[in-house]
């Protein structure tokens, strides 16, 4: 797509703030005009024999009135066109939102959130400085032009010629300058980060820096990245040095041809001295403009290449939903059939023909070792990631034709990252609801066997909790991850390995409080402590992606293989923990 | 609920001038005093040839343009020649400027590799109890953001504000010499100005905090929610979360507006100030030229250097801001160069030759603070070459004695011995040569495997590294990764697995060859096949050597020469594992628990 077209649409949408922009612009330029006239015929004024000193201060009145005049148009201008910038920066921002929740929790994996992050601060930030100063300067540089060269041109025609020559090369090296500004600063960020990383990685390491007496080979490292930095400012300054020279050259090769054809035309009588003054005030008031005539292109540039980065998300199409809307809630049996899975199609399968049925209320466990495919098991369920059709069923319905927001109604999921978000616990616990109410935040909490913690928080569940709050340890977090699923009420509870920080004892008793408070409740569970899936009315065990076995706890001990070896090295290690 | 605004602020510290700060900062600069002294020249000549400019248009006038008495050639030639001249100062200034503001970035450039590098070099002699103390964040901004901002204060606060004293200074000079009265009349906008200029600051500033206490507050709720974004998905939280995010979007709005509000009101200020001035000149000015007590040049000079005169103060607000930040950066900065390491080097090391690896503890209490101590008057010995396996709870003290062997902090009471030297005695460099450890959560460095495994010494020959590798039983897995040894290592290894890892820690400690290995055995889940070659690796590892283990698994307890069981930061009992099965005590019991569990099973390796 064209470049303008992208901000045409945008444009349009905003038009009366365009609008606003433009006249103010305008008014602002018109009543600019004035100042060097009064200015001009002042000095013609004085050069008369007769001149007085009161009509002096009529010059000087008019003057600080139409400045007075021009302040408050230039106070609405800002105003306009700062508002109008921040609205369009507001709705980028929550249109980048709408559209991120939205993603499909598999493009997570594949961007970083940094990498979102810069364009949502970035990019929004270029897009928004074209549509503030760059907009602004544009139409104030027209404005300027259109106005002020006619009236150098009727004040000296010749003069005008040579003057305002360069004043369109002025614009594009001031261009060329910006954008090759941007580009080297650009990269110096760039290392900066690079820098930035290894300080913290230095400092996340420090015991092993010590340890290995590497403190040297560290300071080494970082010398290198620090001159490197050193260099690409340099190279930074140097072309951003350059920009005022530029600009000094072009303006005052103008005040130097109007001191040197002006000048003569004055001796010669073809000029007054009053025409003089105002010739030089105009042709100052005409450079500035020029400079920002190259800052412009060199937003817009920028502009252009942020919004295409933003629109890649902005338009991409929203992940196919489940269309049927059945309004029958669904609840029932849980059932994989024949099912086969794999990350992205260039990836190997994860599961292959995996087979079974949960029924409504009961508990199943999925053992196996680390990469045998349970996590990515239970993700299909509240489909984290799309199963393929016909593989995964709830209530006999194909979990791809149940609306995503529907069936994660269904569902309460633990997942194995505890991620709490730096908010309040009573927020966090109550996450599943816009305001969650007190009594059952508690009631979860007891379950999950995190209330005694809470209450030894100066602020209990007002707590706030992660980075700008308290540090929850690494059980804490989970357990308030299992209150947070415990108080969604669902008819299906996932724990995914939701237990691996947390005490063999402590985990027995939220194990037991589940069981009694989910009564009814269909619950997954994945364990790497085999002594909490014992009481499961089935276990399954995974293998490479394959059903090895099922059956109770009783049932694969007695028939020995992958369950029962696994369960006795555990209780060996468990002993002496 | 939101979030608690007090939390963004702490990093947004502004400060008032502090004299003794600035000369800190200054004895760092004055290492620069050449390239000081070419700035501060280039930087005269700079805004001088600006104060020029006025004076040669004022001069055509009154010479030349306005005086219909002189001889039209003569006139004529005079106004050509100051139009050389003008061309001169105008070639002169470009120089200057050009030349002043390479020279300025590059003091700032070095200062601040001269800064960073002081700062950075600082941390790394302090000892772990800093670290401990301090989030990494905090410190990281020291080394970075910090930094940047002294440098910020050198070359767009200080270089400007000198540049702005000299222009000011020169042009009020130049005025008063022409006409005092005349000057006195154009500033007496001056004291509102400064008046306006102090509201608006004051104005600026709260705003400026308040603008980014909100910027951080919605970025980081967006990249809470990116990262979090699963979580929000499977509860169903979209629409609450985008109507918070909405919220905090449109009050950062509104803080932006309000912004926006004082810098339109103060510009115009500023504005309407100058054309003040211009008309109290015009008028004022106008009769004394009419009086003829002034001439017309001087007149126009006047007008120009009023613009040269408001052009700095409109950025005087910013220009203080940016010191004030200064300031609080640099207070940042000292006090971290100001921290004492507490683990120091004795002032004459005992040398440590050649080590035999022997280890004592003689009578060691120790606490991370005062008055609570974590280890009371634990004692053993390590023979070279033996294995002490540390079995105990989770806060028994076993990490506590790995720290003092590494003499990551000192004894309470007590002594620490590698050799019968005790390690308070030697250069901590020295005992950690000869000491290695092996960490759970391994940590490697962003580069290559192999630079993982030689820690960074690059004297070290490839044959050494791999040999290394291939002892622990790391190299098949290296060869198999694409780039073998040169396969590069994200961001604290991430794409390793936790064997992996393991691995790759076994090879670095090997590499290190040291008398003394410290390790602290990984409870993580391991597939089976590598959970072998991980088993003979350490047995690889430790072998000749004498080696204290944290040790999680039978296998390893067992084969230690002796056991040490640590209970509440004391050493309840030690010996071999058939010694404590003979004992009864706490191992005992521990090992009865096994028995049950595994019922008619014989008890491996008794």
């Amino acid at each position: 797509m064209k470049g303008y077209r992208l901000f045409a649409a945008r444009l349009f949408r905003y038009r009366w703030w365009v609008l606003g922009v433009i006249v103010s612009i305008v008014i602002v330029d018109l009543i600019g005009l004035l100042p060097p006239k009064i200015i001009g015929e002042a000095v013609d004024y004085l050069r008369m024999e007769s001149a007085e000193r009161w009509v002096l201060g009529v010059f000087a009145a008019a003057f600080v009135g139409v400045e007075i005049c021009r302040a408050c148009m230039r106070f609405t201008w800002r105003r306009i066109a700062f508002d109008f910038s921040r609205r369009v920066e507001l709705d980028l921002r929550n249109e980048f939102f709408e559209k991120s929740v939205k993603l499909p929790p598999a493009h997570f994996d594949r961007t970083t959130v940094g990498d979102l992050m810069s364009r949502a601060t970035s990019d929004i930030d270029q897009v928004r400085m074209f549509f503030g100063m760059g907009l602004l300067t544009l139409f104030d540089t027209l404005t300027i032009v259109v106005t002020t060269f006619p009236i150098l041109l009727w004040l000296n025609p010749r003069l005008t010629l040579y003057t305002t020559i360069p004043l369109p090369f002025l614009a594009i090296v001031c261009w060329r300058i910006f954008i090759e500004t941007h580009r080297r600063s650009r990269a110096v960020q760039d290392q900066f980060g690079d820098l930035t990383a290894r300080v913290i990685e230095n400092l996340n390491g420090i015991r092993v820096v010590k340890a290995f007496a590497r403190e040297d080979t560290e300071i080494e490292r970082l010398d290198e990245l620090s001159r490197e930095q050193v260099r690409l400012s340099m190279r930074l300054a140097r072309v951003q040095a350059v920009f005022f020279p530029v600009f000094t050259i072009v303006m005052e090769t103008g005040t130097l041809l109007v001191l040197w054809i002006g000048g003569s035309g004055v001796v010669r009588g073809s000029l007054t001295v009053g025409d003089f003054i105002q010739y030089n005030l105009y042709l100052a008031w005409l450079t500035g403009p020029m400079v920002g005539l190259g800052w412009t292109l060199s937003l817009y540039q920028r502009g252009i290449a942020s919004m295409e980065r933003l629109n890649e998300l902005l338009l991409s199409k929203d992940p196919e939903d489940g269309a049927a809307a059945g309004a029958d809630a669904v609840d029932g049996d849980v059932e994989f059939r024949n099912l086969g899975f794999r990350f992205s199609p260039e990836l190997p399968e994860v599961l292959h023909d995996v087979s079974f049925t949960v029924p409504a209320g009961s508990k199943v466990a999925i053992v196996g070792r680390t990469g045998a495919g349970k996590t990515a098991l239970v993700q299909l369920l509240p489909r984290l990631y799309e199963p393929p059709r016909g593989a995964v069923f709830i209530a006999g319905r194909d979990v791809r034709d149940i609306p995503a927001a529907r069936l994660r109604r269904l569902i309460a999921f633990v997942p194995q990252d505890a991620f709490l978000f730096s908010d309040t616990l009573a927020e966090n616990i109550g996450f599943a609801f816009e305001s969650p109410d007190a009594a059952r935040v508690e009631a979860a909490s007891k379950a999950a066997c995190l209330h005694e913690a809470v209450e030894d928080f100066p602020e209990g569940y007002g707590q706030i909790v992660g980075e700008r709050g308290v540090t929850l340890s690494g059980g804490q977090k989970q357990r308030a991850c299992i209150a947070r699923a415990i108080a969604a009420d669902a008819s299906i509870l996932v724990l995914d390995d939701a237990f691996s920080s947390v005490d063999a004892e402590t985990e027995e008793r939220v194990v037991k409080s589940i069981r009694e408070a989910g009564k009814g409740r269909t619950v997954f569970v994945i364990s790497h402590r085999l002594s909490s899936v014992m009481d499961a009315d089935r276990i399954v065990v995974l293998d490479q992606g394959r059903v090895v076995a099922t059956g109770t706890h009783e049932e694969l001990i007695r028939r020995g293989g992958v369950y029962a070896e696994l369960w006795k090295k555990q209780q060996l290690q468990e002993a002496l923990k | 609920m939101g979030l608690t605004h007090t939390a963004f602020m702490e990093e947004d510290v502004q400060k008032g001038f502090d004299p003794r700060l600035a000369r800190r900062f200054f004895t760092i600069v004055w290492a620069y005093k050449g390239l000081l002294f070419l700035g501060v020249g280039l930087l005269m000549v700079f805004r001088l040839s600006d104060i020029a400019a006025p004076w040669i248009t004022k001069t055509a006038v009154d010479a030349f343009m306005n005086r219909p008495d002189r001889p039209v050639e003569e006139r004529l030639n005079g106004v050509h020649w100051l139009a050389l001249a003008f061309l001169a100062i105008v070639l002169l200034k470009i120089a200057a400027n050009y030349a002043e503001t390479i020279t300025t970035l590059l003091i700032g450039q070095r200062v601040m590799h001269d800064l960073r590098m002081r700062v950075f070099n600082h941390m790394q002699s302090l000892s772990l109890s800093f670290f401990s103390r301090n989030p990494v964040g905090r410190l990281m901004t020291r080394v970075t953001s910090d930094v940047s901002a002294l440098n910020e204060m050198l070359t767009s606060g200080l270089v400007a504000i000198a540049g702005d004293i000299i222009t000011l200074a020169a042009a009020v000079a130049v005025m008063l010499h022409y006409d005092w009265r005349l000057t006195l009349v154009a500033f007496a906008v001056v004291p509102v100005m400064l008046w306006g200029t102090r509201i608006f600051r004051r104005f600026a500033r709260q705003i400026h905090r308040i603008t980014r206490a909100k910027v951080a507050r919605l970025n980081a709720y967006l990249s809470e929610n990116l990262g979090g974004m699963k979580v929000v998905q499977l509860f169903r939280r979209e629409a609450e979360n985008r109507r918070r995010f909405d919220e905090y979007g449109r009050d950062l709005y509104r803080t932006h507006l309000r912004a926006t509000f004082y810098s339109a009101v103060f510009f115009p200020f500023v504005d309407i100030m100058r054309a003040t001035a211009v008309a109290l000149v015009v008028w004022y000015g106008g009769g004394r030229v009419v009086q003829d007590r002034i001439t017309l040049g001087t007149l126009i000079a006047f007008i120009a250097y009023i613009e040269l005169f408001f052009r700095p103060l409109r950025e005087l607000a910013e220009k203080y801001n940016i010191l004030q930040s200064a300031m609080a950066a640099a207070e940042k900065i000292f006090s971290v160069l100001d921290e004492k390491a507490e683990i120091v080097d004795p002032p004459a090391p005992e040398p440590l030759p050649d080590v035999r690896g022997e280890v004592e503890f003689d009578a060691v209490t120790f606490g991370y603070e005062p008055g609570h101590d974590v280890l009371h008057e634990i004692a053993f010995r390590a023979k070279p070459g033996e294995m002490i396996a540390l079995v105990g709870p989770t806060g028994s003290g076993k990490t506590s004695i790995v720290n003092l062997l590494c003499r990551f902090y000192d004894v309470r009471r007590g002594r620490v011995l590698v050799d019968g030297h005790d390690v308070r005695a030697v250069a901590q460099r020295e005992l950690r040569k000869r000491v290695a450890i092996v960490l759970q959560d391994v940590f490697l460095f962003t580069g290559t495997v192999a630079e993982n495994i030689a820690m960074g010494d690059r004297s070290m020959p490839r044959a050494s590294i791999e040999a290394a590798a291939r002892a622990v039983h790391a190299e098949s897995f290296i060869r198999s990764l694409p780039g073998g040894y040169d396969a590069r290592v994200s961001e604290r290894g991430s794409t390793f697995s936790a064997g992996q890892r393991q691995l790759i820690a076994f090879a670095r400690a090997f590499a290190s060859d040291p008398r003394i290995i410290i390790l602290d055995e990984a409870t993580s889940n391991i597939d089976t096949e590598t959970e072998m070659l991980i088993q003979d690796g350490m047995k690889r590892l430790l072998a000749g050597r004498t080696s204290v283990v944290i040790a999680h698994r039978l296998s390893t307890i067992q084969r230690a020469d002796r056991i040490l069981v640590l209970h509440h930061g004391r050493l309840l009992e030690s010996g071999t594992h058939a010694e404590l099965l003979r004992n009864g005590g706490m191992y005992a019991r521990l090992h009865e628990l096994q028995f049950e569990a595994e019922a008619p099973a014989p008890a491996p390796g008794v």
